[in-house]
C-alpha cells in the first residue's frame, strides 16, 4: 500500500482474460492481447514456474487434443491450464478462503499467483523499464482477502522478475466510470449535480468472468490546485455490491458450445475445451464481431481423431440467442478437480433476457433521478447497442438517457459503447495521475465489518469502520477500544463478522446473560412480585408449554393479565429457548451455499483473528485497536496500542492475517452454555402475607436496641422474612413455597415494599452505635438482618465487611454476609475469607458452601469476586465435599448444595475462559468422578430420586461441556434447597 | 525357465523366426547386434541382479501364441560381463501364489569391452566406453542449457536443442566438455587457497603428560590422580614423572578435509582418464585448451595430495552426510558441489555403460524431433510436402537417467499439420503424431504395435478423417550397432529390417484390428566412425546408420535423417 514515487510511470491495466488492455499515463494502450481467451499453464511441481502469455497458448499442456496425454481434457481430472477468467471468478466467489488451483499429485497454486503471473508478463517486458506504478482493475465484488492475496503476490511477482513494482488496485466498473468523467464530466455542471443529488449513471461491464451493471450517484468535491485554483469535481460515489455478480461470462459461450457439441453427437472434453478456451470465435460472435477467416480452418482435435473448425455466423446465431442463462455443466465437471466454480447463478430464461432484465432492474432500483449515462465496457461488449439493450432503450430513454447514435462518444446524458478493455485500463491509468496530483477521484464505501468484544461472557460489536463515504485512494483510520489482553496471555484474539449475520449470534450469545438481566426486573404491567412469580413459574416448569399453561392460571392474581402471559411467553422463550431452539437458531446463523456438486458448505460471518505479541502480558491489560483502510486496498491494518505503552517498548504489533480462520457460531454462542444463569428468589406476590407485620415494624421502631423486646421483634421479623409462605394456584389447586424477599430485598407488593423500607430505616437507626454492642448481640443481629438480603441496613454491612477482614471471623457472618452484602468489592472479601478459611483449617464447611453458592447463584457480579487462585481453593474444597459425601454415600441435601456451588462455580468462566476449559484435564476428571457418583447413586438411593439425582448430574457435566440446559435447575434447587431450612436452625441458635 | 521367453538379435526381429530363439535354462550362445530384445509374458519380470533393477518393457504388450507378451532392452553391461563373469539376469514371475526366480546366463558373440588394450599395451578405456561418456555429457550439457533457460521448469526448446548440436559441431576442435574440464575451468584458482588454509580444530585428549607440562585437567584426571599411589604430586607421578592432563593436538583430519583429499585424488585420476581418452581419439586434441587445463588441474591436484596438513587427513566415510562446513563455508561447499557431481558422474557412467542401447533409443528419438524441427525450418516450402507445429513440446531431461534414457517420454514434437501441396494449395492434409513408446499404451493405434518393437512411432492421420483411409505409420527403430564388434553389413541388416516390417504388416493384417495401418520404417544405425551412410530401396523403409560420437548428429540429421524422414512422410501422404 505504498504510495507512488514520483517519476515512475504508471500504468492502468485490466486483465481479465480476453483482449486485455495496458493501457499508459497518456490514456493510449501501451499492449493489447488478442480476442483470444488467455490461460495459463501451471507447473506440475510446486516449485515449477507458470507458464504465461504467448507461451502459454503456443503449449499443448491440457489443450485438448487427443495426443500427447498431457494434452488431453478428462473430466474430473485436474488441469495444469488455467483460463484466466475462471481464475479471477474463483478468486471472487472465494471471498475470505484462499482458493487454490489443484494441478495434481498434491501441488496447488494460490489463484492469486496464477492471476499475479499473467499481470505481470502484461506489465513488464523484459529490457524495458524496471520501475512500474500500476493500476489493476479489479471486479466490482472482490473481497479484500482476494485484494490482499493479489497484492501480496503482485509484489512477490515484480521481485522475481527483479522490477520495482508498485500496485494500486481500482473497482472495474469505477475505473470505466472515471474515463467517462475524464471526457463527459465537463458536460455536466457542478451546480446541477448538487442540486440533484439523485441523479444517477450506469456501468455496464461485459467481460468473460462477470456481467456487472453498476450504478453510481455523482458528487461534486471541491478542490484546491496547487496552482491555488479552486476547481468543482464530479465524483462517483460508490456502494458495496451485496453479492457476487449472478452472471458468469464464460459460462454464455459454454452452453453455446454444450448445445452444439450436442446436435453434431460429439461427447469430447477435449474437443469442447479447444473450442471454449483456445479458439476465440465463438467469443468474437458473443461480442458482435465476424471471425477472422484467415486463420480458419482450425485444427480440431476430437476424441479419436482430428477434424476441422470452420464455424460460421448462423452455425452460432441461435444458439446464442437461445442458450439458457445458467451455469455450465460440461466446465464445472471439467475444472471440479482442479477448482470448484459455482458460476453462474441457474435462472429460467435465456442469457438475452436477463440481460435485458438485468439493465432494467438495476435502472428501476434507482427510485429518484434522471440517468446521466451509461457505459457499455468489457471485451464482450458489441460496438452498437445489440437488440437486446435496445429492448432497453424506452426504459433509458424515460429516465433522461439520450439513446441515440453515434455511440461513440462520451457526452452526459448518452450511452457510450466502448468495446473492450482500454477504456477500464484507461481509467485505471487516470485513477494513478489523479492521486498524484492530490485530485479527488471517486468516493467509496468500505466494507462493512465489525470487531465482537467479549466483555461478562456476552459480546458486543464495533463497527470496523465508522465513516459513510470515503475518499478512493486514501487511508481511512478508526480507533475501537474495549479489548483486554488476559493476563500471561501472549495474544490477543478477536473475532470480527462481516456484514449484519452477526446480530442473531448476538441474541443467541446473550441469552443467559439476558436471563441474568431479567432477575429482579420488573414487567410492564406487572408489580415486582407478578413478574418474579411470573419467571419463577416458567422456570420451575419442564416445557415451554407447561410454563405458559402455569402463567395462564395465575392471571389473575398477577395483574393484568395479558401482560402477564405476554411477559410469560417472552420469559419462556428466553429460558426455554437452550431446550428448543438452540439448534435453529445456530442453522439460521449459516448461510448455507449449494456448491456445483450438490455439496453443502456452510458459510459463517465469523473470523477469528490473532494478534501475537512478542511477550507475554504481565497483567490483564486494555488495549484499542488502530485500524487503518483503503478502498480497494487489501484487508484493513490494524495494530494493537496497549493502554501501558512499556508492555510493548515501542513494537507494532499488527494482526496475524494468516491465523485467520472461520469461526462457526456455536464455537461463539456455546461460551454462554458454560455456565448456569442466576437464581432468583421470587417474592410472594399476595400482600395479605404482610398483614401482621405492620405492627410488629412499628413496634420495632420504638423498641430499644439490645433489650430483650428489641430481639424478640427482630426475631420475629426474622422468622417472618426466612420462612417461604404458601402460594396456592388460582386455577388448578397447585401451591408452591415462596420467599418473602428477592435477593435484592424487594418484597413482591407495594405494601411489603412500604414495611421493608420502614423496617430497614429503624434498624439502620438503631444500629449507628455498634461499637457498643456485645460481639453475641452483634453476631446474633447480623444474622438475623442480613435476611434482608439487598435490603440489609448500611451499618450491618459495614459490620459485616468489617468483621470479614478480622482475624477468627465466623462461619456465621461469612453466611451472613452472602446474603446482604451486594458489591464485588464486598463479595471478593467475602469470598477471599472463605478461601483463607479452607487453606487455614483444611475443611470447607456447609456455611461456607452455603455463603460461596449464595454469592455464585444470587450475584450479578458473583463470579468477578473471585481471582484464579480464590477460585482453585473453593473448586479443589468443594470436590473434596462431594468426594466426601460420596465416599460415605450421603446423597442427601448438603451433597446436591456442594453439586449445586460446583456447577454455580462455572459462571467463573464469564471471567477466565481457561477455568475448567471443556478440554482441559481437569474437566475430564471431574466429569469421571460425577459419573462415578452417577453409578455409585443408582446403588444406594431410591429409584425415583435417583431419577433426579442422574438429571442433575448430567445437567452438570452437560454445562462442564459447554452444553448445558436449564431443565434441571428446578430440580437442583429443590433437592439442595431444604438444606437451607436446616441451616435455619443453626442460625437461631 | 518357469515361463517361456525369446531373444530377438534385433529390436524388430518378434516377426523374424530366423532372428529369434527360444530361451534355453542352460548358457547358450548368440550373435551380438547391438540391440538385441527378449520377449517374456506379461506377468514376468527380469531383474539385473548386481542392481536389482528392474527392466523397463519397451512398448505395449501384444498378443503371442504364448499369451500376452512385453519386449525388454538387454543391458549391455551384463553382456559384455558374460564374457568375463558369466553374470546374466534373472526372470521372476508368478507360479501358484509363489514368485518363481530363473537366473538366465547368456552368452554372445562380438560384445564390444569397456576396457581394452591400447597401443602401447595398457588397459584403457575402448572406443566405445569413451563414446557413451560423451553422451552422458551432452544430456548434462543440454540439462544445464535448460535450467539456464527455464530455471524451475528444466526444459528446452526443441529449437535450442537442434542449436546445441550444432554448437557441439562447431566445437569439433575441442574434445567434449565433461564435468573434470568445468571443474578444471572453476577450481584450479581457489584449490590451492583451500588446500592451504585448510580447517583444522584443536581436539583435547587426556594424556599421561610431564608433570610440569600439565596445564589442564578435568574430572576424569582428577579421578584418575587420587587413585595414584602417594601423598604428593611427585610421588603420583611415579617413577617417570607423568600426571594424567588434558593436551590439546592440533589436527586437520576432519570430515571436509577427508573429502578434500579424496576429491583431489579423484580430480587427479578423472584429468589423466580425460586426456588419455581425448588424446586416443584424437591426438590433435592435445594442444587443445580442455585438455590442457584438465592436465593442468590433474598436475596441480597432484602436487596439493602432497601437502602436509593432508598428511594424516585418512579416507571419507562413504555413509557420512555433509557436515555445516561442507554446506555452509564458502570453499568447502564448492568442494562438496563438485565433488558431489564427480561421484554422481562416476555413477551414472556405469549406468550409461549398462543400458546404452536404450541409451542411443533415446539419442535416436531426439534425433528425429530435431528432424522434424528442422524440416519445418529447412524444406518449408521446398517441396510439395509441408509440415507445420499445431504445437510445440519440449525436452524434457532427467536429472538422473533411468535405466539409461535421459529423456521423458512425451517430449517429443508435435503433433503437426501435414500439407501435400500442389500449385502452392493444400489438395491433401493429415495430422501427424509422434508416439513415444512409453505412452504407447494410451495412443488408440500404436498400442496395437507392441510387437513391432519400435523406438517411436509417427502416425499419420488423415484429415478430414475419412472412414476408408488407413492410417499411415513410420516405426523408428533404434539399433546400436556401434556395440558390436561383429562385421555388420548396412544391407543385410536393411533386408532385415525389411523383411520384419513385411511380417509386422503381414502380422496386423491377420489381427484383424479394426483399422489397417500401413507400416513404414525408419532404422537408425549407431557406427564409432564418423561415416554417414542410408540404405534404401524400393520398400518402406529407409536405414540411416549414424556416427554414435555426438559431433557428428548434426550432420547426419541435416544430410541424411531429414530426407529420410521426408521421403517416408511423404510416402505416408501418398499411402
Amino acid at each position: 500500500m505504498a504510495e507512488n514515487s514520483a517519476g515512475s510511470p504508471f500504468l492502468g491495466c485490466a486483465a481479465f482474460g480476453l483482449n486485455d488492455s495496458v493501457v499508459g499515463q497518456d490514456g493510449m494502450a501501451i499492449r493489447r492481447t488478442d480476442f483470444v481467451p488467455g490461460s495459463v499453464v501451471l507447473p506440475g511441481k510446486s516449485y515449477g514456474s507458470i507458464v504465461v502469455g504467448e507461451q502459454a497458448g503456443r503449449s499443448r499442456v491440457h489443450s485438448g487434443l487427443p495426443w500427447p496425454p498431457e494434452a488431453w481434457i478428462k473430466a474430473g481430472e485436474t488441469l495444469r491450464r488455467a483460463p484466466i477468467f475462471c481464475l479471477w471468478r474463483a478468486l471472487v466467489e472465494a471471498r475470505d478462503r484462499q482458493a487454490r488451483w489443484e494441478v495434481g499429485g498434491g501441488v496447488s497454486f494460490p489463484l492469486a499467483r496464477i492471476l499475479a503471473a499473467h499481470i505481470a508478463d502484461l506489465l513488464v517486458r523484459p529490457g524495458e523499464e524496471n520501475q512500474i506504478a500500476a493500476c489493476l482493475a479489479i471486479p466490482d465484488d472482490l473481497d479484500e482477502y482476494g485484494q490482499e492475496s493479489l497484492f501480496d503476490e503482485m509484489k512477490r511477482e515484480f521481485d522475481r522478475r527483479k522490477v520495482r513494482g508498485e500496485v494500486r488496485l481500482l473497482w472495474r466498473p469505477v475505473a470505466a466510470g472515471l474515463s467517462w468523467l475524464a471526457d463527459a464530466g465537463g458536460d455536466m455542471k457542478s451546480i446541477a449535480v448538487r442540486s440533484n443529488p439523485d441523479d444517477f449513471f450506469l456501468v455496464l461491464y461485459l467481460g468473460p468472468d462477470a456481467f456487472e451493471c453498476v450504478p453510481f450517484r455523482l458528487r461534486v468535491r471541491r478542490h484546491r490546485k496547487a496552482d491555488n485554483i479552486e476547481n468543482d469535481y464530479i465524483l462517483l460515489r460508490r456502494e458495496r455490491p451485496k453479492g457476487v455478480s449472478s452472471m458468469a461470462g464464460y459460462d454464455w459461450p459454454a452452453g453455446v458450445l454444450e448445445e452444439m457439441l450436442q446436435q453434431k453427437g460429439l461427447d469430447s472434453a477435449g474437443a469442447f475445451w479447444q473450442a471454449w478456451v483456445l479458439f476465440p470465435e465463438l467469443w468474437a460472435m458473443l461480442a458482435g464481431r465476424l471471425p477472422d477467416q484467415k486463420d480458419l480452418p482450425r485444427v480440431w482435435g476430437q476424441e479419436n481423431g482430428y477434424d476441422f473448425w470452420r464455424p460460421g455466423s448462423e452455425d452460432f446465431e441461435e444458439g446464442i440467442e437461445q442458450a439458457g442463462c445458467r451455469p455450465s455443466k460440461q466446465v464445472q465437471e471439467i475444472l471440479k478437480a482442479s477448482c470448484e466454480i459455482q458460476g453462474t447463478s441457474p435462472h429460467d430464461r435465456t442469457w438475452l433476457k436477463e440481460l435485458n432484465d438485468l439493465v432494467r432492474k438495476t435502472v428501476s432500483a434507482q427510485k429518484n433521478g434522471r440517468m446521466v449515462g451509461m457505459v457499455v465496457c468489457g471485451p464482450l461488449a458489441p460496438s452498437e447497442p445489440p437488440f437486446w439493450l435496445r429492448a432497453c432503450f424506452p426504459d433509458l430513454e424515460a429516465r433522461g438517457l439520450d439513446t441515440s447514435g453515434p455511440w461513440e462518444n462520451r457526452e452526459a446524458n448518452r450511452l457510450w459503447m466502448s468495446p473492450g478493455n482500454d477504456v477500464i485500463a484507461a481509467g485505471a491509468a487516470l485513477f494513478q495521475q489523479r492521486l498524484r496530483n492530490g485530485e479527488p477521484t471517486y468516493l467509496d464505501t468500505l466494507p462493512q465489518y465489525f470487531l465482537l468484544t467479549k466483555a461478562d461472557g456476552r459480546y458486543t460489536t464495533s463497527p470496523l469502520v465508522n465513516a459513510e463515504d470515503v475518499d478512493g485512494g486514501k487511508t481511512y483510520t478508526n480507533r475501537i477500544e474495549g479489548f483486554a489482553i488476559e493476563k500471561d496471555r501472549q495474544r490477543l484474539d478477536v473475532v470480527i463478522a462481516r456484514g449484519a449475520g452477526h446480530e442473531q449470534l448476538l441474541l443467541t450469545g446473550r441469552g443467559v446473560d439476558l436471563l441474568d438481566q431479567e432477575v429482579g426486573r420488573n414487567a410492564k404491567g406487572l408489580s415486582v412480585g407478578g413478574a418474579g412469580l411470573v419467571r419463577h413459574l416458567v422456570r420451575t416448569a419442564k416445557n415451554r408449554d407447561k410454563a405458559l399453561e402455569r402463567v395462564r392460571w395465575n392471571t389473575r392474581n398477577i395483574g393484568d393479565p395479558n401482560a402477564a402471559l405476554c411477559y410469560g411467553e417472552a420469559y419462556a422463550d428466553l429460558w426455554h429457548e437452550q431446550l428448543e431452539g438452540t439448534e435453529e437458531r445456530q442453522l439460521s446463523l449459516w448461510q448455507e451455499v449449494k456448491s456445483p456438486t450438490g455439496k453443502v458448505k456452510a458459510e459463517t460471518p465469523f473470523r477469528r483473528l490473532t494478534f501475537p505479541f512478542p511477550v507475554s502480558s504481565p497483567q490483564k491489560m486494555l488495549v484499542e485497536l488502530q485500524v487503518r483502510i483503503r478502498p480497494a486496498s487489501g484487508m484493513a491494518q490494524m495494530e494493537v496500542i496497549p493502554q501501558d505503552t512499556t508492555f510493548l517498548h515501542g513494537r507494532k504489533v499488527f494482526v496475524d492475517y494468516r491465523s485467520m480462520r472461520p469461526c462457526q457460531p456455536d464455537e461463539l454462542v456455546s461460551d454462554t452454555r458454560g455456565w448456569p444463569p442466576l437464581e432468583e428468589l421470587a417474592p410472594h406476590p399476595d400482600p395479605g402475607i404482610w398483614d401482621d407485620i405492620g405492627e410488629l415494624v412499628d413496634d420495632f421502631e420504638k423498641a430499644i436496641p439490645r433489650t430483650e423486646r428489641f430481639n424478640r421483634l427482630l426475631k420475629s421479623m426474622y422468622v417472618f422474612l426466612k420462612t417461604p409462605k404458601r402460594y396456592i394456584f388460582p386455577v388448578g389447586g397447585g401451591r408452591i413455597f415462596l420467599p418473602v424477599l428477592s435477593q435484592n430485598g424487594l418484597a413482591g407488593c407495594r405494601k411489603g415494599e412500604e414495611l421493608i423500607a420502614h423496617f430497614v430505616e429503624s434498624l439502620q437507626r438503631h444500629t449507628t452505635d455498634f461499637q457498643r454492642w456485645e460481639n453475641k448481640q452483634v453476631g446474633s443481629l447480623i444474622t438475623r438482618a442480613t435476611w434482608l438480603y439487598g435490603a440489609s441496613p448500611v451499618n450491618v454491612n459495614n459490620r459485616i465487611k468489617e468483621e470479614l477482614t478480622r482475624r477468627g471471623v465466623t462461619t456465621r457472618i461469612m453466611e451472613a454476609g452472602s446474603r446482604s452484602l451486594m458489591g464485588t468489592p464486598g463479595l471478593a472479601v467475602l469470598l477471599g475469607c472463605i478461601a483463607k478459611r479452607i487453606q487455614n483449617d483444611g475443611k470447607f464447611v456447609i456455611q461456607s458452601i452455603r455463603a460461596t453458592k449464595n454469592v455464585l447463584t444470587l450475584r450479578k457480579s458473583g463470579q468477578d469476586a473471585l481471582d484464579e487462585k480464590t477460585a482453585d481453593i473453593l473448586l479443589k474444597a468443594v470436590l473434596g465435599v462431594i468426594e466426601d459425601y460420596a465416599s460415605r454415600a450421603y446423597y442427601k441435601n448438603k451433597f446436591f448444595v456442594s453439586i449445586k456451588l460446583l456447577l454455580y462455580m462455572l459462571r467463573y468462566r464469564k471471567c477466565d475462559e481457561r477455568f475448567l476449559s471443556a478440554d482441559s484435564e481437569r474437566t475430564d476428571e471431574i466429569k469421571e468422578k460425577l459419573k462415578g457418583y452417577r453409578v455409585e447413586m443408582e446403588r444406594n438411593m431410591p429409584f425415583n430420586r435417583f431419577i433426579n439425582a442422574r438429571e442433575i448430574i448430567n445437567g452438570t457435566i452437560g454445562y462442564l461441556d459447554y452444553a448445558g440446559k436449564t431443565d434441571f435447575l428446578a430440580t437442583l434447587t429443590e433437592y439442595s434447597g431444604a438444606d437451607d431450612d436446616n441451616a435455619y436452625a443453626g442460625d437461631d441458635r | 525357465m518357469h515361463v517361456p521367453a525369446r531373444l530377438h538379435l534385433w529390436p524388430w526381429s518378434c516377426a523374424s523366426p530366423e532372428e529369434t530363439e527360444d530361451l534355453p535354462s542352460a548358457k547358450a550362445s548368440f550373435d551380438f547386434f547391438g540391440s538385441p530384445v527378449i520377449s517374456l509374458v506379461e506377468e514376468a519380470e527380469i531383474y539385473l541382479p548386481s542392481r536389482h533393477e528392474r527392466f523397463h518393457p519397451l512398448g505395449p504388450a501384444f498378443a503371442l501364441s504364448k499369451g500376452r507378451c512385453r519386449l525388454f532392452e538387454m543391458p549391455h553391461g551384463m553382456l559384455a560381463g558374460v564374457m568375463y563373469n558369466g553374470a546374466g539376469f534373472s526372470v521372476h514371475s508368478k507360479a501358484g501364489g509363489e514368485i518363481v526366480r530363473d537366473k538366465v546366463v547368456l552368452s554372445f558373440e562380438g560384445v564390444v569391452p569397456r576396457h581394452e588394450k591400447n597401443a602401447k599395451g595398457e588397459q584403457a578405456e575402448s572406443a566405445l566406453a569413451r563414446t557413451v561418456k560423451s553422451w552422458s555429457n551432452v544430456f548434462d550439457k543440454l540439462l544445464d542449457e535448460a535450467r539456464q533457460a527455464n530455471k524451475l521448469n528444466e526444459s528446452l526448446e526443441w529449437l535450442a536443442v537442434r542449436n546445441h548440436l550444432q554448437q557441439m559441431k562447431e566445437e569439433e576442435k575441442e574434445p567434449l566438455r565433461a564435468v573434470i574440464v568445468d571443474i578444471a575451468k572453476t577450481m584450479h584458482r581457489p584449490l590451492p587457497e583451500t588446500v592451504r588454509a585448510a580447517r583444522r580444530v584443536l581436539l583435547r585428549e587426556r594424556r599421561l603428560l610431564p608433570a610440569c607440562r600439565v596445564e589442564e585437567t578435568d574430572s576424569a584426571c582428577l579421578h584418575w590422580y587420587i587413585r595414584q599411589p602417594g601423598l604428593t604430586t611427585a610421588e603420583k607421578a611415579g617413577p617417570r614423572q607423568r600426571l594424567l592432563g588434558v593436551a590439546r593436538q592440533e589436527t586437520y583430519n576432519l570430515h571436509e578435509n577427508r573429502i578434500l583429499k579424496d576429491f583431489l585424488s579423484r580430480c587427479a585420476y578423472e584429468g589423466r582418464q580425460y586426456v588419455v581418452n581425448a588424446i586416443t581419439d584424437n591426438p590433435a586434441f592435445r594442444t587443445a585448451s580442455n585438455v590442457q587445463e584438465v592436465q593442468t588441474l590433474g598436475t596441480l591436484c597432484t602436487q596439493l595430495l602432497t601437502a602436509p596438513s593432508l598428511e594424516d587427513v585418512t579416507d571419507p566415510n562413504p555413509a557420512t552426510p555433509p557436515n555445516y562446513v561442507l554446506l555452509n563455508d564458502m570453499r568447502y561447499r564448492r568442494v562438496w558441489y563438485w565433488y558431489q557431481k564427480l561421484l554422481h558422474q562416476e555413477l551414472e557412467k556405469d549406468r550409461f555403460w549398462d543400458w546404452q542401447s536404450r541409451t542411443w533409443a533415446d539419442i535416436s528419438r531426439m534425433l528425429v524431433s530435431v528432424a522434424i524441427i528442422l524440416h519445418l525450418e529447412q524444406l518449408a516450402g521446398s517441396g510439395s510436402l509441408r509440415l507445420s507445429a499445431l504445437y510445440g513440446g519440449a525436452l524434457r531431461i532427467r536429472g538422473e537417467q533411468a535405466l539409461g534414457c535421459r529423456t521423458a517420454a512425451g517430449s517429443e514434437t508435435g503433433p503437426l499439420l501435414v500439407e501435400r501441396r500442389h500449385e502452392g494449395k493444400p489438395n491433401q492434409q493429415a495430422i501427424l503424431e509422434i508416439v513415444h513408446p512409453e505412452q504407447a499404451d494410451h495412443h488408440p493405434i500404436v498400442r496395437h504395435l507392441g510387437a513391432t518393437g519400435g523406438h517411436l512411432y509417427l502416425v499419420l492421420r488423415p484429415l478430414p478423417p475419412a472412414k476408408k483411409a488407413a492410417p499411415q505409420i513410420l516405426i523408428v527403430w533404434a539399433a546400436h550397432t556401434a556395440a558390436s564388434a561383429q562385421r555388420i553389413a548396412w544391407n543385410d541388416v536393411y533386408a532385415s529390417a525389411v523383411k520384419a516390417l513385411h511380417g509386422h504388416q503381414t502380422l496386423l493384417h491377420m489381427d484383424r484390428i479394426p483399422f489397417s495401418p500401413t507400416l513404414h520404417g525408419l532404422v537408425l544405425c549407431s557406427r564409432l566412425d564418423a561415416n554417414i551412410h542410408s540404405e534404401e530401396g524400393a520398400d518402406n523403409l529407409v536405414l540411416v546408420s549414424v556416427p554414435a560420437s555426438p559431433m557428428h548428429w548434426i550432420d547426419a540429421l541435416s544430410e541424411d535423417i531429414i530426407l529420410a524422414l521426408d521421403k517416408l512422410i511423404g510416402k505416408m501422404m501418398y499411402g
